[in-house]
């Protein structure tokens, strides 16, 4: 092993250790690789959402022969930008190591198409969002990767389009440092499939994500929010319209290494026709991570006989002196709401479309007030 | 023209029968109060002549300027001149205040026409101000986080916007302090004219020495027991519903 | 009401010597099962519907989305399946012989015959040593017996919905118990009667790696209604001993049953539990469920609302100190229109215990107008224990609503500083704060269990705190 110069023997044995570390976290990561099956209804994190069409022709198409071909652009974000590459060691570690919710094979899948995207290293504050997109009509594998400096604020808008019969499987890795502050979006427009793993770490930031999906025939998402340090606030929202067959599920864990922190989760649907939502959160509080605040809520609206929920919200606590609380109600439209605006002239139509799009519009006031 | 109930009678959907046939008309240009104890049926009463969907009606009419009223809808009651301030206004998460009152005015234009925005704006902040509510409250989301008070206020404000023919004020008093109580008494009196009448619910004479009646309504079991003038109020301020008892 | 009319070992730390006339000895085997048979007396269709059961036993996994891993170290083979003082119950007391009568001492039968002149059926390992009935019960045509002398004697009734509720291939355990069951309850209660008083059995195990498999099977005719109660305590013993019943409750028409359990096993006590209840049109069943003891519980007792307008709910109480999981939790299916349900659960973690809330609420499709309401608090208590929550809730179509919240919480260090001030100690002022938080749960149960309840949360908190 190279040393840098001038290092002295605590530093040198600091980061002898902490290559070791790295070292057999690899190597038990590709393990997790190599074991991992191709998700199942028998898998806990699979459970609904016909993972047995979606998730088995998703990882077809990902062993398959079809390249990973799409478009990246990124605007507004000055020299921040740097686009990944299949050589980009230190990237690849990261997503190596990045925890999945039931998905590792897939995860092993996107690592040996690795090599697309962004990776964006915010220094400076944000004037205007950041703005990612990615686009294809075949298939596309891009990784994402935002690190936010210290006391920096940012914004960052990542939007994938689909063209309809496109698939994209994206992964973000996201880093937060202290007293930085970042408002980040996931917007999936039109995909035919739609996956995406996401990891938050949390150095003592605060970090407001949103994810708004329209029109995608089936998304999977998965958000790993964890905090290390104290005094960090992870705000996780999400928003989001189904019809026709659609299906949307949404997986996330607020992991609280240390105490002395926050998360809050709100996660809305509006479900209509013969699409169905499923939401499975879970809430895991460390040993000793005291003083932890911790909350997740899952509210669905149900609007037509044949839409369906799932709705899996999830403690785990291990720690004492914590506040933590989910919620989860699923239901029809309000009926003491439609009567308020029917009573004050407001035809049933567009009384229904009010109060199903101000449901929503309601998370969307709470990201943008975060 | 007037608002014109015969014999009406109605029950919880699938459950108790809570009114038991009244008779009420109240012409163009009155004040009307209604005045009885708890459970006499007060509420009710007001939902039913909307169209709440907990409440059936079991038999009697109600006409509305010669229109059959439980015919309607909600919304077209609405749209044919009856307002409810409700007891307790709903909150709408989500949509703002201006939205929903853009919503409910532009309903009651004729197909093709457009409410002029700019003047719209004019007309609810000058009312806001009138009734003594912050003009920002016209991005908040409809009665979301408002205080008791705030939520009385904002429907006397949609009363003030829609200028309904037949306002009925469901307990609009509750909640309310002296100051808000004026305010609001005063906007609902500004209100008063020969084209349009007032139904006034409520438990206090508090209400009623703002609010002046010409008639006094007394709503006992879901039955209207005495009928009178202002005088009631006074009469009920001092002995209580206690004399209704002997009515059994 | 300081004395409560029976005294409960709390931990059910003690034993009598050991001295039974059959013994199948270790393991389970189609040998077992005829041994079982014959020292029954059991028919012929039971001995194929026993050995049927084994062969799906054998054949199943170990369950996979409901069961927290301690599941695992359950070794099936050192497990004693059948021991019996004999297959007669004893009409008498004076029959009953001493050890038993020792053991029932301590646990106070006699004063519950007196406290409640109802019929105790109270079970010694596995079969039933004591039955007595209360005259008017027979009278007005309730058949409470035990469930081998129930489908003996009265197949017609039994046999139609023996395992209907919950099938053999409902799970692995639930095949175990269709393959090895014996003794515990059958009870009908015919149209329109109404039981005024509880009907009680009680569980003991006495006897090491003794598997008990008991099987309940009630069904309340038409607008039928009757409270039944189970409590039990065991001894400690070195190695594990399993215990895995199944209780089916059929509620037909507009009938009503609530089935009261209060579970205090010693800790090397596995206890695998399926509950489940069967409500027809306008039928109610009601689950009271408190669990203090075992060192792995799982019970999920459930109810499928098959009737239009039935109403299911569950009231759970669980305790967790060191050495224990409560993996326990509630499952409502609304399987026709209008149907409600409603699930209360509190949870207490203490020391190193661990509670687990696991529940399902499954509103099928095309179903109107169903209502479900559930809420789960747990309450951490040192700094050492863990409480997760796991409900799955699933919704079809926009004519239901189903709300559930949870919450974590720990006892107010203030209100315990006010209590302390006014000089109490600090266990006494954690006891009562306890109390405070399961106090509207544990005023559902019967008032002599609810009294000697909160007398158990005093024992644990003096154990734990003071």
């Amino acid at each position: 092993m190279d040393f840098p110069q001038n290092m002295s023997m605590e530093e040198a044995f600091a980061l002898a250790e902490a290559e070791a570390k790295l070292k057999q976290a690899l190597t038990e990561s590709k393990a997790r690789f190599e074991n991992a099956v191709i998700p199942n209804r028998l898998n806990e994190d699979w459970r609904f959402g016909r993972p047995h069409k979606h998730a088995v022709a998703l990882a077809e198409l990902l062993q398959s022969d079809t390249p990973s071909q799409g478009e990246a652009t990124v605007q507004h974000a000055g020299e921040a930008a740097v686009p990944v590459t299949a050589e980009d060691d230190d990237l690849r570690q990261t997503e190596m190591l990045m925890p999945t919710i039931g998905s590792d094979a897939l995860l092993g899948m996107h690592l040996k198409r690795f090599g697309d995207g962004y990776a964006l290293y915010i220094e400076e504050d944000t004037k205007e969002p950041i703005l990612l997109t990615y686009k294809t009509d075949t298939l596309y594998t891009p990784s994402t990767f935002i690190m936010v400096a210290p006391g920096v604020k940012a914004h960052v808008i990542e939007q994938h389009y689909g063209c309809e019969k496109g698939t994209i499987f994206a992964t973000r890795n996201i880093q937060v440092a202290e007293g930085a502050e970042l408002k980040v979006e996931l917007q999936p427009y039109g995909c035919a499939r739609c996956m995406s793993i996401t990891n938050i770490q949390n150095m003592g930031g605060k970090v407001v994500h949103y994810t708004h999906h329209f029109a995608c025939d089936w998304a999977r998402e998965e958000t790993v929010a964890e905090i290390y340090t104290p005094g960090a606030d992870n705000q996780l929202f999400s928003a989001n319209k189904l019809d026709l067959d659609q299906v949307l599920d949404q997986h996330t864990r607020q992991i609280h290494h240390v105490g002395g922190a926050t998360s809050n989760l709100l996660y809305k649907n509006v479900v209509d026709d013969n699409a169905t939502g499923i939401f499975a959160g879970n809430i895991y509080v460390a040993p000793g991570a005291h003083n932890t605040d911790a909350y997740q809520s899952n509210r669905n609206m149900l609007l037509s006989e044949k839409a369906t929920i799932h709705s899996l919200p999830g403690l785990e606590i291990l720690a004492d002196k914590v506040r933590c609380s989910h919620g989860s109600a699923s239901a029809p439209m309000d009926e003491e709401q439609l009567f308020y605006l029917l009573s004050r002239g407001i035809p049933r139509d567009e009384a229904l479309a009010l109060v199903s799009h101000g449901f929503l519009q309601d998370v969307v006031d709470k990201f943008e007030r975060s | 023209m007037s608002l014109i109930i015969r014999n009406l009678s109605a029950r919880v959907k699938d459950g108790a029968q809570i009114l038991n046939g009244i008779n009420l008309e109240i012409p163009k240009g009155e004040v009307h109060a209604i005045m009885g104890p708890n459970g006499s049926g007060k509420s009710t009463l007001s939902k039913v002549l909307c169209g709440h969907p907990d409440y059936e009606v079991i038999e009697g009419t109600a006409e509305l300027d010669g229109q059959d009223l439980f015919a309607m809808s909600v919304d077209e009651r609405s749209r044919a001149g009856l307002f409810l301030a409700f007891q307790y206004p709903v909150e709408v998460p989500g949509v703002t205040n201006a939205n929903f009152m853009r919503a409910a005015l532009q309903a009651r234009l004729p197909k093709g026409e457009e409410l002029d925005a700019v003047s719209f704006y004019k007309t609810m902040r000058s009312k806001m101000t009138a009734l003594g509510m912050d003009t920002k409250f016209t991005a908040r989301a409809v009665n979301e986080g408002f205080s008791g008070g705030e939520k009385k206020r904002n429907d006397v404000l949609q009363m003030m916007m829609l200028e309904p023919s037949y306002a009925i004020l469901d307990e609009t008093d509750s909640g309310l302090d002296v100051d808000a109580l004026r305010i609001v008494s005063d906007g609902v009196n500004a209100m008063r004219a020969p084209f349009r009448s007032f139904l006034v619910i409520t438990h206090y004479k508090r209400l009623l020495d703002y609010i002046k009646p010409d008639v006094v309504h007394v709503l006992y079991k879901g039955r209207i027991v005495r009928t009178a003038g202002y005088e009631m109020v006074e009469h009920i301020e001092q002995n209580g519903f206690d004399f209704l008892k002997s009515e059994e | 009401m300081d004395e409560t009319p029976f005294q409960i070992d709390t931990r059910g730390e003690f034993s009598f010597p050991e001295n039974h006339k059959f013994d199948a000895g270790f393991g389970l085997t189609e040998a077992t099962i005829d041994y079982i048979c014959d020292a029954k007396g059991e028919p012929d269709w039971v001995r194929q519907f026993r050995k049927d059961a084994l062969k799906k036993f054998n054949e199943m996994p170990m369950p996979t989305h409901w069961a927290p891993e301690g599941i695992n170290d359950l070794d099936f083979d050192k497990i004693r399946y059948y021991l019996s003082h004999g297959t007669m119950p004893y009409k008498d007391w004076e029959e009953v012989p001493d050890d038993v009568k020792r053991t029932f001492e301590r646990l106070g039968v006699p004063e519950q015959e007196r406290a409640f002149l109802a019929g105790v059926d109270a079970q010694y390992d596995s079969e039933t040593a004591y039955n007595n009935m209360r005259e008017e019960l027979s009278k007005q045509g309730v058949i409470f017996v035990n469930s081998t002398e129930g489908l003996k004697e009265y197949e017609h009734i039994f046999r139609p919905w023996f395992g209907k509720v919950i099938p053999v291939t409902d799970n692995k355990f639930s095949a175990l118990n269709h393959a090895a069951f014996s003794g515990c309850s059958f009870i009908y209660v015919p149209t329109g009667v109404k039981v005024a008083q509880p009907l009680q059995a009680y569980f003991r195990i006495n006897s090491e790696s003794m598997g008990q498999f008991e099987r309940t099977l009630i069904i309340a005719d038409e607008g039928a209604e009757l409270m039944y109660m189970e409590g039990c305590t065991a001894p400690k013993y070195d190695s594990a001993t399993l215990h895995s019943g199944v209780v089916e409750l059929v509620a037909l028409k507009g009938a009503k049953i609530q089935y009261v359990t209060v579970q205090n096993w010693a800790t090397n006590v596995y206890n695998l539990v399926i509950q489940r209840g069967l409500a027809m049109e306008d039928a109610e069943i009601r689950w009271i469920d408190c669990n203090l003891g075992s060192g792995l519980t799982m019970k999920y007792p459930a109810v499928v609302l098959q009737g239009r307008r039935a109403r299911g709910e569950v009231v759970s109480i669980s305790l967790a100190h060191s050495g224990q999981l409560q993996d326990t939790g509630a499952r409502m299916i609304h399987a026709a229109p209008e149907t409600t349900s409603n699930i209360v659960a509190k949870s207490i973690s203490i020391g190193e215990g661990r509670a687990s809330y696991r529940g399902e609420v499954n509103v099928l499709k095309g179903m109107k107008g169903c209502k479900n309401n559930t809420e789960c608090d747990a309450l951490l208590i040192n700094a050492n224990s863990r409480t997760d929550t796991y409900p799955a809730i699933s919704v079809h179509g926009n004519a239901s609503a189903v709300q559930h919240e949870a919450s974590v919480s720990q006892v107010d260090e203030e209100m315990l500083f006010y209590m302390q001030q006014r000089g109490l100690t600090r266990a006494q002022a954690m006891s009562l704060a306890v109390n405070g938080f399961i106090n509207d749960l544990v005023k559902e149960f019967p008032m002599e269990y609810s009294v000697e309840l909160r007398r158990l949360i005093d024992l644990e908190m003096e154990d734990s705190i003071g």
